[in-house]
């Protein structure tokens, strides 16, 4: 029982929590604005994670710098998706009625196709890279250099983030499209330009924190889809749209994830996962939790 | 002097429903211009079309000379064509002083945004002292307030009031016109639907009735206070 109250367990949450807040905004982001379900949010990560993974691999170029690459990428990946597939659906207000099942077919199909395409290129062989590997110790906690280097890195993502949404004029007018789509119009808010922005920035961060992730574990074509489980688990605790609450249950779900695999057995990581999201989802048809305002 | 506004045989309407059948209207420099008819008549959907919320199925819209039918809402607001719309619309889950930077969102009013910030706290007194206060916890008469502040930041060459005193006790509606009449005197000109026809045609130097989304008369505001039919309909003689 005793290890329960270690440092060494709480880093331990703080550093997968901080991975699921980034994921859990990027998520809340795309979906508060346009109600679109963005199911393959994961495989972001993975393609994010690869694209630090392969930098380093042939260039050797450090995680901290092609973290940047990845975020990059990423985000211009989600406004080709923007343009290529939403924003005439978003347009269109008959299609727009049915988007919520449409986007997640959509994106369900994106998914598959990522997964594959990166099967097909990378191999499906676990990969994985050393960097800042080397023990640092604070009292008695032992902590890796990447693990430090991602929670300080997420921290100050977070921090920039909630900077941006609380006093930025964009940022504002992000929070204005989630609670009212039409009044974000009438004061004079380019909405098709705000829409490209959350895309942007949600896939953007998706793409940073599977850069981060690279750094610590292993990488496999296939390993987003937890993620996306973990972020949708993450946005519907935290109340659809609902983004700030949305990044605190991101912290929650890792601290549950950690505490709860060190009280039973590693095998029931997921479980534990799924668990969380059903006792969410019945809570919530219960009206105890995190209703979307209206 | 070139009108502020023209619509031209204006057409909009919802899906299959066509509530704006061929509008005609022009409203003057520094006036105010009122739209009157009785619910369902075409007044707040003219108002959004105007707005660029909803699209022109058939007509055009000229604001100072310049033809502004296929322009986007932010356009238009950036143009200085505001609304202040029917139920407020104010974004309940951020503060007042939030949604009153918002109303400065266009790029035009974004440069002056501290200053229309402290004219906005000069008019209402009251938004300063709330302007902390999430924008859904205000009263019906603050949310008002706020929606009006809000559109002025806009720095509005043609605002667009939707109702302004709908809901209000009479004391606010008073306040309301007050602060109309006083922003026609700053050099405004105001477009205005309202369901309090005499208090509005008094201040009213143009007047149009809507009936089913066809215009069915208009005339100066003390034309149309003496009009039979205007009396019958919706004063109560
Ligand atoms: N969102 C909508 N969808 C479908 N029909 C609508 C919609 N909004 C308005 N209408 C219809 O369009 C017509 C005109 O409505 P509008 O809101 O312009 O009337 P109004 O003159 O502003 O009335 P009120 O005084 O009640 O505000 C009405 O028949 C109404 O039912
Ligand atoms: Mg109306």
């Amino acid at each position: 029982m005793s290890t329960l109250f270690s440092g060494q367990l709480l880093f331990a949450a703080l550093v997968v929590g901080s991975i699921y807040v980034l994921i859990a905004l990027g998520l809340n982001l795309v979906f508060g604005t346009m109600r679109l379900l963005d199911a393959a949010h994961g495989d972001i990560v993975m393609l994010g994670a690869y694209t630090s993974f392969w930098l380093f691999t042939l260039s050797g170029m450090s995680p901290l710098l092609s973290m940047l690459v990845a975020g990059a990428l990423s985000a211009g990946f989600g406004a080709a998706i923007y343009y290529g597939l939403f924003r005439r659906l978003l347009a269109n207000t008959q299609l727009s009625q049915r988007l919520e099942g449409n986007s997640l077919l959509l994106f369900f199909g994106i998914s598959i196709i990522l997964q594959n395409v990166a099967a097909l290129c990378f191999d499906t062989t676990p990969r994985a890279y050393t960097y800042l590997d080397g023990i640092i110790r604070f009292g008695n906690v032992a902590m890796t250099g990447n693990r430090i280097a991602v929670l300080i890195i997420a921290a100050v993502l977070c921090a920039a983030a909630f900077l941006f949404l609380r006093f930025h004029i964009y940022g504002l007018a992000i929070k204005a499209l989630i609670q009212h789509r039409q009044a974000a119009a009438v004061v004079g808010v380019n909405i098709e330009r705000i829409q490209l922005l959350s895309f942007a920035i949600g896939f953007g961060l998706a793409g940073l924190a599977g850069s981060l992730l690279s750094m610590t574990e292993q990488i496999t074509p296939f390993m987003g889809f937890p993620f996306t489980v973990a972020g949708f688990v993450t946005v519907i605790l935290g109340g659809l749209g609902n983004l700030t609450r949305g990044m605190a249950a991101g912290m929650f779900l890792g601290f549950v994830e950690i505490y709860g695999v060190a009280l039973t057995s590693p095998s029931l990581h997921s479980v534990l996962i799924y668990g969380v999201f059903i006792v969410v989802l019945f809570l919530q048809s219960q009206g105890l939790l995190g209703r979307r305002p209206s | 002097m070139t009108a502020v506004l023209e619509a031209e045989d204006l057409a909009a309407g919802y899906g299959d429903v066509i509530a704006l059948h061929g509008v005609s209207l022009t409203v003057a420099p520094n006036s105010i211009t009122v739209l009157l008819g009785s619910n369902g008549a075409g007044k707040s959907t003219f108002l959004r079309t105007i707005a660029g919320l909803l699209p022109t199925r058939r007509g055009h819209i000229v604001f100072s000379g310049q033809d502004i039918t296929s322009c986007r809402s932010d356009q238009r607001v950036d143009l200085g064509i505001v609304m202040v719309p029917e139920g407020r619309l104010i974004f309940p889950q951020l503060t007042v002083e939030e949604n009153l930077k918002l109303g400065a969102f266009s790029p035009r009013a974004r440069t002056r945004q501290a200053e229309g910030l402290d004219q906005a706290y000069v008019m209402f007194p009251r938004l300063k002292e709330r302007r902390s206060q999430m924008g859904g916890t205000l009263s019906g008469g603050e949310q008002q307030m706020l929606a009006l502040a809000r559109g002025l930041m806009a720095r509005p060459q043609l605002l667009l009031l939707d109702e302004p005193t709908l809901g209000l006790a009479p004391v606010m509606a008073t306040m309301i016109f007050e602060t109309i009449k006083q922003l026609k005197a700053s050099g405004l000109t105001i477009l205005l639907a309202e369901q309090d026809v005499r208090r509005t045609l008094e201040i009213a130097d143009q007047g149009y009735v809507l009936e089913s989304g066809k215009l069915a008369m208009s005339g100066s505001g003390a034309e149309l206070i003496a009009d039979q039919r205007i009396g019958s309909a919706y004063l109560g003689i």
